[in-house]
């Protein structure tokens, strides 16, 4: 039953598309037909899968150092109190700092190859999961931590054993923010700073050659994969966080 | 022998106990009887260590260190929702470093003996009210306890429900030899629990009266139509009654 529904949101776009193209709403120069765009995605996924690699793992590899950082700093200030009170500045200003800004620090630190790409990408999803985890500290419960001094925990015990598990639901809102923003910011980090391979790279090339349905074709790849990786990460929660629901 | 000597705890500017002093032999199924509000989490908080007190001592057979078994007033939200049933009864054997062959199997020795019928890999989340409580006892008794607290464990639960639950936590509890500290706020449950009824009113709080509470074990649903069952119960109740 539900299964039915669901299709109707794709079935529109489709039939959407197909019907600004067909009475050419939008001329075919801006928008072509689903066929034609299909073609080229064939062709994309046929011969072209490097750059689908390229920008996966950028934003993946980003990710992961944000992560391996972010979580035991965040829990670590969250749970020190005056930590936290001499970072905040800190913590508010680089999470506010639009990264595309760093770009040309980026560069100047990290050169044109993938080491710029990736590091923007580590920095925006350090801070949102940073910020997310302190808040998920915070707001431990304080009968499980008091369950912990009971049975003679000491702050370390407390911290990895309850602290870190109470806090994991707010660390994956974090988590699925970060590797939205990972993304986004690889995409325009290779638009901005250029690479060989690359969707961001692939999508502008397409626009300045004016091979449009080219370009269509690397943004359903790009819309692809931002839909897949934010599959895997809440299949993930799902496993790791299971008694939130 | 249980001795709390000359406590004094502070919140902020209201002084909940000023020089209390109590004094209970080993072995004792203790009720903590008063009001709401009078100070009895805090009492067992104390005693747990959970809570500093400005001044004072407290004491179990003359040692100020001693282990405890403790279920929260909020039991529920007590218990990790991470961890499996085995885990959680056997999480304070994870905080002494015990491997994890040994805490499992110690848990479901535990489970056997006490809860057969709580499947050891379900999840908190999955138990009923009654199964949950029990599972916090049991994490309690993992740890051979001196003292067990126990923080109107009940109070969530229907009537009978409680008095069910009750009925296995003093089977358990006088098995096991433990001394324990019931607090309640209900007079019924506190006297179907204890063989000592600890009367706390006041302000700041003190021990008003100390009943001796000689009705026979097994107690059951019969036990609470008794005459003398009924009369513990008014002479707690108006005990209370005459401090103000
Ligand atoms: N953390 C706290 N901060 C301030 N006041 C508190 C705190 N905990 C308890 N109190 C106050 O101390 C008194 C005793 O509380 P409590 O020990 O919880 O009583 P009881 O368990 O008997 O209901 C109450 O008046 C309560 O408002
Ligand atoms: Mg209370």
């Amino acid at each position: 039953m539900s299964y039915w529904w669901k299709c109707i949101g794709p079935l529109g776009l489709v039939l959407g598309w197909t019907f600004f193209t067909k009475f050419k709403i939008i001329t075919p120069l801006y928008l072509p037909s689903l066929s034609e765009t299909i073609i080229a995605l064939k062709q994309i996924i046929l011969f072209h899968g490097a750059d689908f690699w390229a920008t996966s793992y950028r934003a993946v590899l980003g990710f992961f150092i944000a992560v391996f950082l972010a979580v035991p700093l965040g829990v670590i200030i969250g749970y020190y109190k005056k930590v936290y009170w001499s970072l905040e500045f800190v913590i508010d200003f680089f999470r506010s700092l639009p990264a595309p800004a760093l770009f040309p620090l980026a560069l100047l630190f990290f050169g044109i190859g993938d080491a710029s790409k990736i590091a923007v990408a580590a920095f925006i999803a350090f801070w949102i999961i940073l910020v997310n985890t302190i808040h998920g500290v915070w707001h431990t419960s304080q009968i499980r931590i008091s369950v912990g001094k009971v049975f003679g925990a000491n702050s370390y015990q407390s911290l990895r054993y309850i602290t870190f598990y109470d806090a994991l639901p707010e660390i994956f809102t974090g988590l699925r923010t970060g590797l939205s923003l990972a993304l986004v910011l690889v995409i325009v980090a290779e638009m901005s700073i250029g690479t060989k391979l690359g969707l961001g790279q692939k999508i502008f090339d397409s626009y300045t050659a004016y091979r449009i349905p080219d370009m269509y074709g690397y943004i359903l790849v790009v819309g692809l994969l931002g839909f897949l990786l934010n599959k895997i990460i809440r299949h993930a929660e799902k496993y790791f966080v299971h008694w939130n629901r | 022998m249980i001795q709390l000597i000359n406590i004094n705890k502070t919140y902020s500017k209201y002084q909940v106990f000023s020089n209390f002093n109590l004094e209970v032999p080993t072995g004792e199924l203790v009720s903590v009887y008063g009001p709401n509000g009078c100070g009895k989490t805090t009492l067992l908080n104390l005693i747990a260590g959970v809570q500093p007190a400005e001044q004072g001592e407290i004491l179990f057979n003359h040692q100020d260190k001693f282990k405890v078994g403790y279920i929260f007033q909020n039991y529920r939200e007590s218990l990790l929702p991470w961890l499996t049933v085995e885990d959680n009864i056997s999480f304070p054997l994870l905080l002494q470093k015990v491997d994890i062959q040994s805490r499992r199997v110690k848990a479901k020795e535990l489970l056997k003996k006490f809860a057969p019928h709580i499947n050891s890999k379900a999840y908190p989340y999955q138990l009923s009210g009654g199964q949950q409580q029990l599972v916090a006892l049991l994490r309690g008794l993992i740890v051979r306890p001196d003292i067990y607290l126990l923080d109107e464990p009940f109070s969530s639960f229907d009537y009978q429900t409680s008095l069910m639950m009750l009925k296995i936590c003093v089977e358990i509890l006088k098995q096991e030899k433990l001394t324990a500290f019931f607090v309640s706020h209900d007079g019924e449950e506190a006297v179907f629990f204890s063989t000592t009824i600890v009367v706390l009113a006041g302000n700041p709080t003190k021990v008003v009266k100390v009943f001796k509470n000689d009705l026979p074990f097994p107690r059951t649903l019969a036990s609470i139509d008794s005459p003398s069952f009924i009369n513990l119960k008014k002479d707690i109740m108006q005990a209370i009654n005459t401090v103000n």
